[in-house]
């Protein structure tokens, strides 16, 4: 069977760098794991590995572990103290190599009051939109973005969509709503 | 009339030289660039896009694109459905080739759940797929052509588009939205006539393509609107995550359907059109050929197509048959736990990626082992080109957005999500 | 002249009915396509459906020369100022048509980003369920607001 996944035996320089970074495989996709400092010299490696440079960034986006108890994950219950849990929200990164037709992904995790992480944008350009809707979308910020502001929603929106604690029903109208019922013109 | 020298570096000439203009004598009275608000309602912005232009004469300076008018809350609202009544929710995405988003997204359940397709199936759903990438780059074509004032091209594909339309409608039911697909199959099987009637079709679309090349190929104004503008080099492209025809109009061969095969794509004989220059004919270009080889994909799975059952065993994750809800107790409990509760994969996080008619449409899936997704997020294709795309135009005149935003073929539904 | 003459030569009317007749079927429509439906559109709008035989094939892309405000998609809060922007620049007499579910009433997108129903924004003349309708239902939505144009009381 052809191998489109970068699996642990074919990337060891990797964990000789990054001796800290978690690894599992599932569906026989891997899930690199790496604390969100080392991010820029993660960055450096793929961009330019000798053997399979990541070229492309796919897609970046977050997973928001409020009130969960499964995968790697710390028991985060809903609870008030979780709402600022340093591990709170997994940025997860697709990268992908088109000269090797390779993919990896990477996760790191981010929280607190104000959730960060740093920006790909110097190393991809496809990061200046994607990095703006996980911003949108999560409220996690990317330090060094260039111009960090929502895409997909509008300014005077308060509050961040995707987060687990945002209700689905959380309409914020920019006009005054009519009701057909009532009024008449 | 002109009683002082124009600086050489002003005159035209060395103008037209340069890509990037910052600053003219000639912007009016204050030097200032002008800014030019264009959408959202504004028929060349498809509706949902917005651009706040800079200009400085024709030439656009500072271009700021803001899409988002129709965020719909996709990803939210699939968080709270089920993974079968999350179905719908895909069609909407890129409306034009909805059955592309159906299988891309019962694929990613299926590699959760670990069920092989059946052969008929796999073989149907490449049909399916190919037959919608025809009507989506039908759609592009035509609005391409009648935004810079081609009418005929674009009554041409509509009427083209339509009886391709109705053909879906008389297998799944809708003419656009389908809902299709099912986890571990389809939601019914195609008749022996449905795909004789489809080859018919097929067939006649390939006048209506030599048609088309006639009328616009070598035409003088086409050419001029199209040659040469809305250049993007191969590494810009590949860095800004650029996929799709947009790629490969760059000459960058990457095609999901190549390079990670699914379905059936490696077993029928195909090519990959790749352009040159990755400008806005490179583009019209290959998305003409890609039409072509679609239509070869499709003829060549109407012939292969096996007999055989459609849906895989899989009662973990499909709703069962109609008469076994009414006359058996077992298929009334497995349709209702299905129903209420959905159907429950083991946990993890994958990610699957088809190509769409756009590019690379990835779907990214978080499960806890419930019947709801803890997260579903997809990978826009679209959403990747408009943020690139001010970059393509800055340096452009005014009036070269329209082609060069049609060649993008920007579809709100999956842009915005 | 004689009166058969004149009764030959001579329709009498009243003034509604008479300007009801010919504002029915000079609709000059603004289309603010914005989702699926406006696909649909396409396909309304091309020569197979063909919409000049209700005189309502012009489409004007500035909303003060269109009478008919035809709402084709998704309305979401971040478009809803634009909506109401653009029936605010159009002239009276004006009519609006809501087509397909979501402008209908935000179809099954219940969520934080979309209005529940265009008719919270605007007032909505004529309703076009589907998702999206077929051409002919919006064929019969144009026809319905025609009707509805006939009987109504017209103000000059």
């Amino acid at each position: 069977m052809e191998k489109y996944w970068l699996l642990k035996d074919d990337i060891p320089d990797f964990f000789e760098k990054f001796p800290h970074a978690g690894y599992t495989e599932q569906f026989g996709q891997p899930n690199v794991r790496i604390p969100k400092e080392d991010l820029a010299e993660l960055f450096d490696f793929w961009k330019n590995h000798s053997k399979y440079p990541m070229d492309m960034l796919l897609d970046i986006t977050a997973v928001d572990y409020l009130s969960s108890d499964f995968a790697e994950k710390p028991n985060l219950t809903g609870r008030e103290e979780d709402l600022y849990s340093e591990t709170r929200f997994d940025v997860v990164y697709h990268f992908y190599s088109v000269s090797t037709n390779r993919r990896i992904r990477v996760i790191t995790s981010c929280g607190g009051e104000h959730p960060e992480v740093l920006s790909s944008y110097a190393w991809w350009k496809a990061a200046y939109y994607i990095e703006r809707e996980v911003w949108d979308m999560f409220g996690i910020k990317f330090t060094n973005h260039p111009e960090l502001r929502r895409v997909l929603m509008y300014e005077e929106f308060e509050g961040h969509p995707l987060r687990k604690d945002y209700p689905l029903m959380g309409e914020q109208p920019r006009v005054k709503l009519r009701n057909p019922e009532q009024e008449n013109d | 009339m002109t009683d002082f020298e124009i600086p050489a570096k002003y005159k035209i000439e060395e103008v037209l030289k340069k890509k990037e203009i910052i600053e003219l004598p000639i912007a009016g009275p204050h030097d200032q660039p002008i800014k030019v608000n264009i959408g959202p309602s504004h028929p060349a912005m498809h509706g949902t896009i917005k651009m706040v232009a800079e200009l400085v004469g024709e030439t656009i300076v500072n271009l700021d694109v803001e899409p988002g008018f129709l965020h719909r809350g996709m990803e939210k609202t699939c968080e709270n459905r089920t993974y079968l009544s999350a179905l719908p929710y895909t069609d909407r995405l890129n409306y034009v080739s909805a059955f592309i988003n159906n299988f891309g997204y019962v694929g990613a359940l299926e590699e959760l759940f670990g069920i092989e397709i059946t052969e008929r199936c796999s073989w149907l759903r490449t049909l399916l797929a190919e037959m919608s990438r025809i009507t989506d780059h039908y759609t592009c074509q035509a609005a391409i052509c009648s935004e810079i004032g081609a009418m005929t091209p674009f009554l041409y594909f509509m009427q083209a588009r339509d009886f391709i339309w109705e053909h879906f409608n008389w297998l799944s039911g809708a003419r656009q939205t389908y809902s299709y697909a099912r986890i571990g199959g389809v939601a019914k099987d195609a008749t022996k006539e449905w795909l004789q009637k489809a080859k018919q079709i097929l067939l006649d679309n390939i006048p209506l393509l030599k048609d088309i090349h006639g009328l616009m190929d070598k035409n003088r104004i086409f050419l001029d609107r199209m040659q040469g503008v809305g250049e993007i080099s191969k590494e810009d492209a590949i860095n800004a995550g650029i996929t799709g025809p947009f790629l490969r109009s760059t000459g960058v061969a990457y095609d999901v359907r190549r390079a990670m095969p699914y379905l059936k794509y490696d077993e029928v004989e195909w090519e990959v059109p790749v352009g040159k220059y990755g400008d806005n004919y490179d583009r019209w270009y290959v998305r003409m050929r890609e039409i072509e080889e679609s239509i070869k994909i499709c003829l060549q799975c109407i012939d292969k197509i096996p007999e055989g059952p459609v849906n895989a065993e899989a009662n973990f994750a499909h709703l069962p048959e109609k008469t076994e809800v009414y006359t058996t107790i077992e298929g009334l409990i497995n349709h209702f736990k299905l129903v209420i509760d959905g159907p429950k994969p083991p946990k993890g996080q994958l990610y699957h990626c088809v190509e769409g008619a756009n590019g690379e449409l990835g779907y990214y899936l978080v499960s806890d082992g419930s019947g709801t997704a803890y997260r579903l997020h997809v990978r826009p294709p679209s959403f990747l080109i408009m943020g690139a795309i001010d970059k393509i135009i800055i340096g452009h005149q005014l009036a070269d957005i329209i082609p060069i935003f049609g060649t993008v073929n920007m579809i709100g539904g999956e842009c915005d999500r | 002249m004689s009166e058969d003459k004149i009764l030959d030569n001579v329709i009498t009317t009243r003034m509604d009915k008479f300007i009801g007749w010919a504002r029915s079927y000079s609709l000059w429509q603004y289309v603010f396509g914005t989702a699926c439906c406006a696909m649909e559109f396409m396909s309304v709008s091309s020569s197979h459906y063909d919409t000049d035989r209700f005189g309502a094939a012009m489409p004007r892309y500035s909303p003060r020369q269109s009478d008919m405000l035809m709402i084709v998609g998704t309305i979401t809060h971040k478009q809803a100022p634009v909506l109401r922007r653009v029936w605010e620049q159009m002239a009276e007499p004006k009519y609006v048509v809501a087509v397909g579910a979501c402008a209908v009433s935000g179809g099954f997108y219940r969520n934080y980003a979309v209005v529940q129903g265009a008719d919270r924004v605007i007032p909505v003349d004529v309703y076009v369920p589907g998702c999206p309708p077929r051409p002919e239902m919006i064929l019969d939505g144009i026809m319905a607001l025609q009707e509805k144009i006939r009987n109504s009381k017209q103000y000059l």
